[in-house]
């Protein structure tokens, strides 16, 4: 019974831990593997080992760090299955990515957040890009095809944007920040 | 060359060429940079993240805009949500064409003008994945007027203005002739038809099909060769020539299907296969998305839930479709919320006269685990559905009882314990077992379930329409 009960409990904390975890894992994922939907796919597979492996995870240590460890290795293995003749992050550069990453975690729902209310005063034609770019998953070259442009322009234009975006972010973090000192 | 934020977005994109890419990893060895680049890297996240949801929730409202919003649910939609009304998918639409004026205008120096309607629209473009389009641009919200559709690649589902919805996957060629009349040159279509467009018909280069009120798939080769695969209810098949001649129809009934092809002089019966259906007729049943740990299975003939073992997938299956409750049905859960395991009946039933449909979501894992190996059966899933759920049913004694209305008519649900109910004392405790999250919006379902010895099963009853929509 006893067993049983402990059992329950660990899966009620993975799951609190991996909804805490999942949007740090898959900006990690999206950086280092080109694709979308193989990021995708590799983000559920890494949810799947975690829950398997759940009972190896030290809860004295933060679980984003062990969680982004998976996802390293997981990410490796996709390396090698996919034989690329680009190039890919060095070992090296997926650890540091990890631990910048799981540096900014602790602010990150506040980020996502503070996006939702940018995004609402984007204006239409920029939403319209970002959509084109994220939910229509178009290259910039079929961007450009589309709407009669430049690959170049669209490039740029989908730059500033993402700076418009990150840029408001930034003003109503720090707006929360000062507004919480008083 | 210089590593600058639009090199970034475009690595990030995956579209930088070896050099840049060599750049790039050169950079990122300083730890100042990998912090720049991981901040980046969670910009793209995040967008896409947030992008997609938007995209869920308002082809959800589109769908729900085609045939008209209610009101029982307005408690538990977001303030802003409750700013659509009925009709506001014209809006969506107009403010999709200022969106794409805009964008001519941004990039280009001769804006073209919006070509006027040239006859009345028939359907609205509700939900798209993936969708390429060989004749001429569309986006989710658009009204489709009478005419040929010539989809390259992808899912789309079309509202037509009868209530009936019919999606399409490419490569297809779909021609509307008007509101009720159709022809599938070629391509897959998948048809769910209520009461109120019954007698809908869809031409094929072999057979027509003329729906009785029902849900049926047509698939047709290139060749004309047309298979007709009825889901649930019963059409009505003829040769095209035969039609024409005023010869008696053939009726198909659900569970059967039949082909021929274009010279053929009879239609013969097939064995009923709906895998060739079982990318579209999700969409038209109401599935707007499901992660990759949910599957869609298409019930057949004799089909007995318990049979589907799956220790990988939490199994949807679609039971019934516009069920117009005579009186009020006990659930489980009524309101968003998490629930570990479903303990108790809530209080409140779903009131009679609403029209709903019904989905069993089961996880089945192959073979006989005890307590000890259950760890090697569980899934975590989730699927977003086009309509608010109003009930989930949990405990076996519910879902025994409301089989015969809500079940898969062909159903043999079987006498065994099947729910996610506390099966032993020590699982009243708040175990974290078998969590089931109800989103706010009642679209989306979040299940986290484990089975051991037992299949577990919930039903999800949707609201199609309420009574003042009646």
């Amino acid at each position: 019974m006893n067993q049983n009960f402990d059992e329950n409990v660990r899966r009620q904390k993975f799951t609190q831990c991996w909804l805490t975890a999942e949007p740090s894992v898959s900006a990690y994922v999206f950086a280092t593997i080109s694709g979308f939907h193989d990021a995708e796919d590799l983000v559920q597979q890494i949810a799947q080992e975690a829950a398997r492996r759940f009972e190896q995870y030290d809860s004295n240590r933060p679980f984003l760090g062990w969680v982004l460890w998976i996802a390293r290795s997981r990410v490796i293995d996709s390396y090698r299955r996919r034989k690329r003749d680009h190039l890919v992050f060095s070992d090296d550069l997926l650890e540091l990515l990890g631990q910048a990453i799981a540096e900014r975690a602790p602010e990150r729902s506040h980020r996502r957040e503070a996006l939702e209310h940018c995004l609402e005063g984007l204006p239409e034609q920029s939403r319209r890009l970002l959509n084109l770019r994220y939910v229509e998953e178009l290259s910039s070259v079929h961007i450009a095809e589309s709407v009669g442009s430049t690959t170049g322009s669209v490039r740029v234009l989908l730059t500033r944007i993402r700076n418009a975006v990150a840029d408001c972010v930034r003003r109503r973090l720090a707006m929360e920040d000062h507004g919480g000192s008083h | 060359m210089e590593v600058t934020d639009e090199l970034l977005d475009w690595f990030l994109d995956g579209a930088a060429s070896n050099d840049e890419t060599a750049l790039v990893h050169a950079w990122l060895t300083l730890p100042a940079n990998m912090e720049q680049f991981a901040m980046r890297a969670a910009v793209h996240a995040d967008l896409r993240r947030s992008l997609h949801r938007r995209k869920i929730q308002q082809e959800a409202l589109a769908v729900c805009d085609e045939n008209g919003s209610g009101g029982a649910f307005e408690d538990g939609v977001e303030p802003a949500r409750r700013q659509f009304k009925r009709g506001a998918y014209v809006l969506v639409a107009g403010a999709l064409a200022t969106a794409a004026a805009l964008m001519i205008a941004f990039f280009g120096p001769d804006p073209a003008p919006i070509p006027e309607p040239s006859a009345p629209p028939v359907a609205t473009l509700v939900y798209e994945s993936y969708a390429l389009w060989s004749d001429q641009e569309r986006s989710v919200g658009d009204a489709i007027e009478p005419g040929v559709l010539q989809l390259e690649v992808g899912i789309v589902r079309l509202n037509f203005s009868n209530g009936a919805a019919v999606s399409l996957q490419g490569p297809a060629e779909f021609e509307l002739m008007s509101g009720a009349h159709t022809r599938l040159h070629s391509g897959i279509l998948t048809a769910s038809i209520p009461a109120s467009a019954i007698g809908f018909e869809v031409e094929t280069p072999a057979i027509d099909v003329v729906d009785l009120g029902t849900a049926f798939g047509v698939s047709v080769g290139t060749d004309g060769e047309t298979d007709v695969c009825v889901f649930e209810g019963e059409v009505e098949v003829s040769l095209s020539d035969d039609r024409k001649r005023g010869d008696t129809p053939r009726l198909v009934r659900e569970g059967n299907a039949v082909r021929s092809r274009p010279e053929a002089d009879s239609i013969h019966s097939v064995n009923y296969a709906t895998e060739r259906f079982e990318d579209a007729w999700p969409v038209t049943s109401g599935v707007l998305q499901a992660t990759g740990l949910m599957k869609f299975v298409s019930p057949g003939p004799d089909f007995v839930p318990g049979r589907y073992e799956d220790s990988e997938h939490i199994l949807v299956f679609p039971e019934r479709s516009h069920v117009v409750l005579a009186s009020d049905i006990d659930v489980n859960v009524t309101e968003p919320g998490q629930y570990a395991r479903v303990r108790r009946q809530h209080k409140r039933p779903i009131a009679a006269g609403q029209t709903v449909r019904s989905y069993l979501i089961q996880l089945n894992p192959v073979g006989e685990f005890s307590r000890e190996e259950s760890d090697g059966a569980r899934v975590i899933g989730q699927i977003t559905i086009d309509r608010p759920i109003v009930g989930l049913i949990g405990r076996t004694t519910l879902l025994t009882r409301t089989d015969a209305l809500l079940g898969h008519p062909l159903g043999n649900y079987g006498k065994a314990r099947r729910g996610i109910e506390p099966r032993r004392p020590e699982d009243l405790s708040d175990s974290g077992r078998d969590i089931v999250t109800l989103s706010r919006d009642r679209r989306t379902l979040s299940l986290d379930l484990s089975a051991s010895s037992a299949v577990d099963q919930i039903r999800v009853i949707v609201a199609e329409s309420t009574p003042s929509e009646l």
